[in-house]
């Protein structure tokens, strides 16, 4: 767009400023609340908040245990469409031994699956929703043959449509597969087993929109059971989220963030068998992981034996550590790496490689760094991305 | 809360220990300093980027919070304004997405904003429209042209919080200028 002259220039600045002034002048010290008491907010409750930021006086209302999934009745390989011109990465970082070469992300503001060169960040190849009513929104690693699936949101509706896809030798997609639907779902989360038989999924269920549904379904069978947690207990936003799977789909990970719940502190990470009946998700998960201020994130190993947890420093507010924690015991057993970020490098979110031995980590920085440690030696190396994966946290976007 | 020193050693090697008893003290003082001296302008600014004075309020509460945990020792006030507003816009850009989302799953719906003609709390049409134009610009647009113009930041500031060069502000803000202008001249 032509530039203005320097007089129309001036003019439409005071125009502006005037503007800004007045608006700004509609909120006075006396609107202000106080300031607040330190609480404990993670990355699940912030992406409540940010989807509902009023509802502190909503009245909890108990959900059903199970829901119905629709299942596609025949499953369609869809042509991939057109592949697009990626944007170009500043590459900052090499190789990281033994990791995925490539990892699928949805950058921030673009409804398109990038796959990029992990040692690099070069865009390879991307590709986007065959349809255009669809639009992709989330990312999982799905088994160990370099297979994913990602999730389109349709405009308009809370329904989402899983595709299955794979990514060849030379980092092009292949094989783009309707696999379900998920009518009435607001998808949060993603998380595959890295034997490619179960997905789970965190949703701000639509209806009701009361309470957190987290599912699991087992692809070979279509068989789906879900569970759910309330969005609000005594005026306190709670939140579950941080999914992850074993290898074997048999046990799913997940952190609760929440204040209260009937006289117990439920905080903390969990572990839930997937074969456990649907209803209230904390009835049949135990808790291994003790109660912090400070964790950000968590993910299961493959064994289910570990977790994996990014804590924050008590002093040091520019990096996070990852601490390797004995779910058996609850007990951490060693630091594995400190994970160095800006001051506002928050909310961390991790997904693991199908061997369960690379981290690839990331959160919403304005210096668009992303993070992948070998959790075996604690090497690690940085990769800056032409834009920042996630914006507003909370949502898995990126998978290797 | 604050973790304890026993909760600390119990977390293992590597773990910094709580600050004192006096430490967490002289931390409480300085972030009510920086609240009485910083939030309302940060409210003020969040509210041009969001639009309504609750989401406003709650990024900025946010802010402080994050603030509050993550400072054992505040040792440079002036590093932690700049956090702070950082901070604030992150929030602000989670408020916008989660809108987007949230209009998508026909879920919650959004406050008016205050300059529009529902919310009525905005006098003088003509600055409504001007609002209205720079809540359709780009994001990065709207905020350049709100730390600029609303908070007075020079561009070497705001490129700092960005994230981008001085020269991107520059042409950014000028795009910004010129699109207003243009959307002005239509409506004229």
């Amino acid at each position: 767009m032509k530039e203005l002259e320097e007089a129309p220039m001036r003019a439409m600045e005071e125009r502006v400023r005037d503007a800004f002034g007045a608006a700004a002048e509609t909120i006075t010290t006396q609107d202000l609340p106080g300031l607040p008491a330190p609480a404990r907010r993670t990355r699940i409750t912030r992406s409540l908040w940010a989807w509902a930021p009023r509802m502190r006086t909503q009245v909890l209302v108990p959900a059903a245990a199970a829901a119905s999934v629709a299942v596609i009745a025949a499953a369609a390989t869809v042509a991939v469409p057109k592949l697009l011109a990626g944007p170009a990465a500043a590459p900052t970082g090499g190789a990281l031994a033994g990791a995925p070469k490539f990892f699928a992300s949805i950058q921030s503001d673009t409804p398109v699956v990038d796959i990029q060169n992990s040692a690099t960040g070069h865009v390879v190849s991307s590709f986007g929703s065959p349809t255009g009513r669809w639009t992709f929104q989330l990312l999982t690693r799905l088994g160990e043959d370099n297979t994913y699936v990602v999730a389109a949101l349709k405009e308009g509706t809370c329904s989402y449509r899983l595709y299955r896809f794979s990514i060849d030798a030379s980092g092009h997609p292949t094989g783009l597969t309707l696999i379900r639907t998920l009518p009435g779902a607001g998808l949060e989360e993603l998380a595959g087993s890295a034997d490619g038989k179960a997905l789970a999924y965190v949703s701000a269920a639509c209806r009701p929109k009361d309470s957190w549904e987290v599912g699991v379904i087992h692809l070979a069978t279509g068989q789906a059971t879900t569970w759910t947690y309330p969005f609000n207990i005594d005026r306190s936003y709670t939140g579950v989220g941080s999914l992850s799977l074993t290898a074997n789909g048999s046990e799913l990970g997940f952190l609760i963030d929440a204040t209260k719940f009937n006289g117990a502190n439920p905080n903390g990470g969990w572990v839930l068998p997937t074969d456990a009946p649907g209803g209230l998700i904390t009835s049949h998960a135990r808790k291994v992981l003790l109660p912090s201020t400070h964790v950000r994130d968590v993910i299961l190993s493959n064994s289910g034996a570990s977790m994996y947890v990014v804590a924050q420093a008590v002093r040091a507010n520019t990096t996070r550590r990852l601490v390797l924690y004995n779910t058996a015991t609850g007990k951490p057993v060693r630091v594995l790496a400190h994970i160095a970020g800006g001051i506002n490098s928050a909310l961390p979110v991790m997904t693991l490689d199908a061997s369960g031995q690379h981290l690839l980590t990331y959160g919403y920085d304005s210096s668009r760094r992303v993070t992948m440690i070998n959790v075996v030696t604690g090497h690690q190396t940085t990769l800056k991305l032409a834009v920042p994966l996630i914006t507003d946290g909370g949502f898995t976007t990126a998978a290797w | 809360m604050r973790v304890t020193a026993h909760e600390a050693d119990a977390r293992g090697p590597g773990v910094s220990p709580a600050p004192q008893r006096a430490e967490r003290l002289a931390s409480d003082q300085l972030v009510d300093e920086l609240y009485r001296g910083n939030a309302l302008r940060l409210t003020r600014m969040a509210l041009l980027l969001v639009g309504d004075r609750a989401s406003a309020e709650d990024v900025v509460q946010d802010a402080f919070i994050s603030l509050y945990r993550g400072f054992g020792r505040l040792s440079d006030p002036a590093k932690a304004a700049a956090y702070l507003r950082v901070s604030v816009l992150n929030g602000c850009r989670s408020v916008l997405r989660a809108r987007k989302r949230a209009r998508l799953r026909r879920a919650v719906p959004s406050a008016p904003a205050v300059w529009s003609a529902e919310a009525a709390v905005l006098a003088g049409e003509e600055r409504r429209e001007v609002l209205q134009t720079v809540a359709s610009l780009p994001r990065r647009q709207r905020e350049v042209l709100v730390l600029r113009y609303f908070f007075g930041l020079t561009d070497s500031e705001i490129a700092a919080d960005l994230g981008i060069s001085r020269g991107t502000v520059a042409s950014t803000a000028s795009r910004a200028l010129a699109a207003l202008a243009a959307k002005a001249g239509e409506q004229a």
